[in-house]
C-alpha cells in the first residue's frame, strides 16, 4: 500500500518505521523544521530500536523522507495525521491540501486526539472539496488513536494491548484493520466503534489514569498524617482484582507532553458542550500542587530558609528512558529552590540538554554528567525520576560525598528501613515520615 | 500666610457684588445659552474631558474667582507644596506625596533629599510583589501564597480598596481582601473563606499603634496559629508603617517591613508602600503607570495657567458654589460600578482635609468651608437619593463622572453579549447625561409634546442644580491616577482659599482617646467603672446596657 504520513514527531516517526517494515511504500513528510536526517533527532535517539528501525527501512527503501506536500499527496491513497494535538491548525491544512488535490478515493487515518468530532469535521471538509471540484470521489476520516508510551513506542506499536478504530465508511475501516492486522494478531484485540467514540476513548483512558493517580497520591499524603507506611496499603488495595497494581504508586506528579494537555483539552470539550468537569479539574489541579510535594517536605525540613543551601537533583525527565521534561515535576522543583535563593546540581541520564535549554539564564543551575559529582558538598538530594541507575546507585559512595545524608524521594525508589541502616534521612512519598 | 480675614478681600467682595448685580436670579437654563459655552466651560487634557458648563456662573464668574485666587496666593501655596515647605503647619510637617510619584516638577531640593529612600522602598516592594505573584513566596508549610488580606483602614484601607475594585478586570495571580472594621465581623467572614496555609496578610498602619487595625491583625494572627507552628510572622505578615520600631514590637520581621514616611499624610498613602495591594493585583509596572497617571496631573496643576488647570477650576467653581451660592452638600456620581468606592475615598479625602472651622492663624471662620459629599454609582443612585435632587429643598452640586470607553469587552464583536453589554455601555451614558440635564434645565428640559403629561403640582422640576462633567477615557491605572491626584489638588485649592490647613486631623484624635477609656469601662468586670469615671448619664445608660 501507498502511505503518506505527516507529523515527524513519536507517533509518525514510529508508525512510519513499522508499517515500512511490513513492506508498505511510506512517505513521511515533516510538519515542522526538524533535522530531517534519519536518526539524526534527539527524539529518535532517546528512543529504544526506533534509530535502527528507521535507517533499515529508508535503506530497504520502503521509507522515504519528504517535504513537498504536493508530491506526497500524490504519492498514496491511505493518509495519517500524526502530528501534536495542539496543532489543529496544521491539521486543516493538510485536509484542505488533500482535497484539492487527490484523483482517487482517499482515506485518512487521524492518529491525534484534537477533539471529540474532529475526525467527521475532516471528512465533511474533504467531501466538500471533491464537491466543489465537482469530481466524484469518496473521502473518509478513520480515527486511529494512539497509545503508545514514549520508552516503549515501537514495542507498543507492534504489539498492542488492543487497536481501537472508529469511523463510519464500513470499507475503509476493513481496509485499515487489513493494514494493523500484522500487529494486533488477534481480533479480539481490534476495537472498531464510530469515529467519535474512539476520540472519546483515548480522552477517557487519559482522564481515568490522570484521576487514579491524584487520588493514589491525595491517600499517601494523608496516610503520612497517620505515621502510615502506603507501600503496605498498596499491596492490600492493588491484590483486590478489581484495582490491580497498576497506577496504585504514589509519587511527585505526573507530567509530558500530551498527557496533561488532553486533560486540558477535555476539560474544554467538556465546557464547550455545557457540561461538568468537577472530577477532572481537582484531579489536574491535585497534580499541579503534587509536583511541588517534595519543595514543600524540604522547605519544612530546613526550617523556612534554604537561601544558603545547595542541593542535587536526579532525574528531570518526565519518566525513565525518555529526554523529553516536557510538564515534568523537575522544571517546577528547580524553579521554586532557586526562587529561593538555593544552588541546584542537576542530572538525568538522557534530558539534561532538554532540561538546561529552559534553566539558560539561571546561573544557579548547574548540570553534570556525572550523577556522583553532583552530589559533593550537597545539602540534600531530590529523586524525580525513576531510572535503572539511581535505583542501582552505589549507596555508600553516595554518603560518602553529601554534606547532609538527606534524600527526598519523590518515586520511592529505595526501602526506608534500608536507608535508616545507612543512616540516611530518607523521606519518601507516602512512606510513613511526616516532615 | 494672609493675615486679612478671606471675607474682607477686595476679591471676594467683589464676587458678592457680582452674584447680586448678575447671577441671583438668574436660572441655569438661560446662563447655558451664553456663547461660546463650551469653550470657555471645559478644559481638554489627554485622557480627562471635564464640562463644568452647567454652572450659575458667566466668564466675568470666573476671572473674578481667578482673581479671589490670586489674592490668596495660590500660586505661592502650590510652589510650596510641591517643594516640600512644611504647610502642615499644625504637624511641623511637609505634605509631600507628589514626590512619591516621580522627580516634583518645581523645586527638586526637597526632592532630591527623599527620593533615595523613597526609590529604595519602592524596590523592597517590588521584590515582594515579584516573589507574591509568581507564587515563590511561601507560607510556612511550603505552600505558595494565593491569597493575600489587607488590614488596615482610613488612608490604608480606602485608597488600595477603591483602586483594586476599580481595576478588577486585570486577572491577577494572587487573590486580594480588605478587612478594616474594628468590630470583627468582616474579619470572621473573610478568614472562613480561606485557607491558613496560604494566606498572607498586610498589617498597614502609618503609626502601628491604630486600634481597628491592630485588633484586627491579632485576630488574624491567631486564626493562622491554629494551623501555624513556627515562623507565622516570617512566612505571613508583612507591614508598612512609619514606625519601624512599633512593627518590630509587633512581630514583623525586619524583611517583611515597607517604610512610609511622616511626610505622607494617611489620606494621601496610596502612592507609597501602603500601595502594595494595587500592585499585587496589577504588578509593579501597573502600579508604576498609576503613579505616572499622578504625576502627570501634578505637572498639569503646577504648570497650566488658572482658567485651564482643572484642579484649580472645579476647586473654585466648589467656592463659588458654598459661599456665594449658599450650596453645602456634594454628591459624586461615577456611571461605572467598578468606581463603587470612589465616593467613600473621596468622603475622606475631602471631609477630612476641609471639614474645618479654624483658619491657619487660628481664628474661628465666619465663612462656610467643606460641603457634606456623599455619592454612589450614578445609576444605581438614580433608584434611590436623586429624588431628593430633583424635587427635594436643598440645593445640591454634583460632579458625575463618566467612562467613554469600555475596554473590558469587544465593542466590535458580533457575539449576543458583547452587543447586549454594548448596548449597557450606552444606556448607561444616555442616564448620566439625561441626569444632568434634567438637574440644570428642570421642566425646560420637558419636550413639548410630554408637557401635558405633567400638568400636575407633583411633576415639576425646578432644576438649576449646578454640576460638572467629568469624562475619563477609559479605566486603567493611568487614568484612575489622574483622577485622584485631580481631586487631592482640587481639595488642595479650597484650603488655601479658606485658609485652612488641610493636611491636620485634629478632629478624630478626641473620640480615639475616650473610647480607651470607655473600653476599660466595658471589660471591667468587678465594679462599675464608667459611674466612677463620672460618664454623662446617657453613656452610663448604654454601657449598663450592654456589659455582660
Amino acid at each position: 500500500m501507498n502511505i503518506t504520513i505527516f507529523g515527524c514527531e513519536l507517533t509518525g516517526l514510529v508508525s512510519a518505521g513499522c508499517l515500512a517494515r511490513e513492506g508498505h511504500n511510506v512517505v513521511l513528510v515533516a510538519t515542522k523544521d526538524i533535522d530531517r536526517r534519519v536518526g539524526g533527532t534527539s527524539l529518535t535517539q532517546a528512543e529504544p530500536s526506533l534509530t535502527f528501525l528507521l535507517s533499515s527501512q529508508v535503506i530497504e527503501k520502503k521509507l522515504v523522507y519528504m517535504t513537498d506536500w504536493d508530491q506526497a499527496i500524490e504519492h498514496a491513497d491511505v493518509f495519517f495525521i500524526s502530528i501534536s494535538s495542539w496543532m489543529p491548525d496544521i491539521a486543516d491544512q493538510i485536509i484542505t491540501a488533500i482535497g484539492k488535490q487527490a484523483t482517487t478515493d482517499v482515506i485518512v487515518v487521524n492518529q491525534t486526539t484534537f477533539s471529540v468530532g474532529k475526525a467527521k469535521e475532516f471528512t465533511e471538509n474533504l467531501q466538500n472539496s471533491f464537491n466543489q471540484r465537482e469530481i466524484n470521489l469518496i473521502a473518509s476520516v478513520v480515527s486511529l488513536p494512539e497509545f503508545i508510551s514514549r520508552g516503549t513506542a515501537v514495542k507498543d506499536f507492534m504489539n498492542p494491548d488492543r487497536i481501537v478504530l472508529g469511523g463510519e465508511n464500513q470499507s475503509s475501516i476493513l481496509k485499515i484493520s487489513e493494514l494493523l492486522k500484522p500487529f494486533y494478531k488477534q481480533e479480539s484485540r481490534l476495537k472498531i466503534m464510530s469515529s467519535s467514540a474512539a476520540e472519546y476513548t483515548k480522552f477517557a483512558l487519559n482522564a481515568i489514569l490522570a484521576t487514579r493517580i491524584s487520588l493514589i497520591n491525595e491517600l499517601a499524603n494523608n496516610a503520612e498524617k497517620f505515621g502510615i507506611d502506603f507501600a503496605e496499603v498498596r499491596e492490600g488495595i492493588g491484590s483486590d482484582s478489581r484495582i490491580g497494581f497498576n497506577y496504585v504508586n504514589p509519587g511527585c506528579g505526573f507530567g509530558g507532553p500530551s498527557f496533561a494537555s488532553d486533560m486540558t483539552a477535555l476539560v474544554k470539550s467538556f465546557e464547550e458542550k455545557g457540561a461538568d468537569s468537577r472530577l477532572l479539574k481537582a484531579a489536574i489541579y491535585e497534580n499541579k500542587i503534587q509536583k511541588e510535594i517534595l519543595f514543600r517536605k524540604a522547605w519544612r525540613y530546613f526550617d523556612n530558609n534554604i537561601s544558603d543551601k545547595r542541593f542535587a537533583v536526579w532525574g528531570l525527565s518526565f519518566k525513565p528512558k525518555t529526554e523529553t521534561v516536557e510538564n515534568a515535576p523537575s522544571l517546577v522543583l528547580v524553579d521554586a529552590l532557586i526562587s529561593q535563593g538555593a544552588s541546584v546540581a542537576v542530572f538525568d541520564p538522557k534530558a539534561n540538554d532538554s532540561f538546561m535549554s529552559r534553566f539558560k539564564y539561571a546561573d544557579s543551575v548547574i548540570v553534570s554528567n556525572d550523577k556522583y559529582e553532583i552530589l559533593e558538598q550537597v545539602d540534600a538530594l531530590f529523586i524525580l525520576t525513576e531510572w535503572e541507575e539511581f535505583i542501582e546507585a552505589d549507596l555508600e559512595k553516595m554518603a560518602g560525598l553529601m554534606k547532609t545524608k538527606i534524600i527526598f524521594d519523590g518515586r520511592n525508589i529505595y526501602e526506608p528501613n534500608e536507608m535508616a541502616k545507612k543512616s540516611f534521612v530518607y523521606v519518601g512519598t507516602g512512606r510513613g515520615l511526616v516532615v | 500666610m494672609s493675615d486679612t480675614y478671606l471675607t474682607r478681600l477686595s476679591s471676594w467682595q467683589k464676587l458678592m457684588a457680582h452674584y447680586q448685580e448678575k447671577i441671583a436670579g438668574k436660572h441655569l437654563a438661560d446662563l447655558i445659552k451664553s456663547p461660546n459655552r463650551i469653550e470657555q466651560f471645559s478644559i481638554d487634557i489627554p485622557g480627562i474631558y471635564v464640562d463644568f458648563s452647567k454652572n450659575r456662573m458667566q466668564d466675568e464668574t470666573i476671572s473674578l474667582l481667578t482673581d479671589l485666587a490670586k489674592q490668596q496666593n495660590l500660586s505661592s501655596w502650590i510652589k510650596k507644596l510641591f517643594a516640600g515647605e512644611k504647610i502642615n503647619d499644625t504637624e511641623n510637617r511637609a505634605a509631600l506625596h507628589t514626590v512619591l510619584r516621580g522627580d516634583s516638577t518645581i523645586d527638586k531640593s526637597f526632592a532630591e533629599g527623599v527620593r533615595p529612600s523613597v526609590e529604595e522602598s519602592f524596590v523592597k516592594m517590588e521584590a515582594m510583589v515579584k516573589q507574591i505573584r509568581s507564587g515563590h513566596w511561601r507560607g510556612a508549610t511550603g505552600k505558595a501564597i494565593t491569597d493575600v488580606v489587607n488590614i488596615g483602614v482610613g488612608g490604608s484601607d480606602l485608597g488600595p480598596l477603591m483602586i483594586s475594585h476599580a481595576l478588577q478586570t486585570v486577572v491577577s495571580p494572587v487573590n486580594i481582601h480588605f478587612i478594616s472594621s474594628i468590630d470583627g465581623t468582616q474579619t470572621s467572614n473573610v478568614l472562613k473563606k480561606l485557607d491558613q496555609e496560604t494566606t498572607l496578610f498586610i498589617v498597614a498602619s502609618k503609626s502601628f499603634s491604630t486600634i481597628d487595625t491592630l485588633s484586627n491583625a491579632k485576630t488574624a494572627l491567631n486564626w493562622l496559629q491554629e494551623r501555624i507552628d513556627n515562623h507565622v510572622f516570617r512566612q505571613h505578615f508583612i507591614g508598612i508603617s512609619a514606625s519601624p520600631k512599633k512593627m518590630d514590637e509587633w512581630g514583623i520581621v525586619a524583611q517583611n517591613q515597607l517604610l512610609f514616611w511622616d511626610w505622607v499624610g494617611g489620606r494621601y498613602s496610596m502612592w507609597s508602600t501602603i500601595g502594595l495591594p494595587i500592585a499585587l493585583k496589577i504588578g509593579m509596572d501597573g502600579f508604576r503607570e498609576f503613579l505616572a497617571g499622578a504625576q502627570e496631573m501634578d505637572k498639569h496643576f503646577a504648570e497650566a495657567e488658572f482658567s485651564q488647570n482643572i484642579p484649580v477650576m472645579l476647586g473654585l467653581i466648589d467656592i463659588w458654589n458654598v459661599n456665594f451660592l449658599d450650596i453645602h452638600q456634594k454628591a459624586v456620581l461615577p456611571y461605572d460600578a467598578r468606581l463603587k468606592y470612589l465616593p467613600s475615598y473621596l468622603t475622606q479625602l475631602v471631609m477630612e482635609s476641609n471639614g474645618k472651622s479654624v483658619d491657619r492663624q487660628g481664628r474661628a471662620v465666619d465663612y462656610k468651608t467643606c460641603p457634606i459629599l456623599w455619592g454612589e454609582v450614578g445609576s444605581n443612585a438614580q433608584h434611590a437619593f436623586y429624588q431628593l435632587l430633583h424635587q427635594g429643598t436643598s440645593d445640591v452640586m454634583s460632579d458625575f463622572i463618566a467612562v467613554s470607553l469600555r475596554d473590558d469587552f469587544n465593542i466590535e464583536s458580533d457575539d449576543e453579549i458583547d452587543k447586549s453589554l454594548l448596548e449597557q455601555h450606552q444606556l448607561t451614558l444616555a442616564n448620566c447625561f439625561a441626569q444632568s440635564r434634567v438637574l440644570m434645565l428642570g421642566n425646560e428640559a420637558i419636550p413639548e409634546a410630554l408637557k401635558e403629561r405633567f400638568d400636575s403640582p407633583f411633576k415639576q422640576y425646578s432644576g438649576n442644580q449646578p454640576s460638572n462633567t467629568i469624562i475619563i477615557d477609559k479605566i486603567s491605572a493611568k487614568t484612575l491616577g489622574k483622577l485622584i491626584a485631580l481631586y487631592e489638588h482640587k481639595t488642595f485649592v479650597e484650603s488655601v482659599i479658606w485658609n485652612i490647613n488641610p493636611f491636620d486631623q485634629w478632629g478624630v484624635e478626641l473620640g480615639k482617646l475616650i473610647a480607651n477609656e470607655t473600653k476599660k469601662s466595658l471589660s471591667d468586670e468587678s465594679e462599675n467603672l464608667a459611674e466612677k469615671l463620672k460618664f454623662d448619664v446617657s453613656t452610663e445608660a448604654l454601657i449598663k446596657r450592654v456589659k455582660r
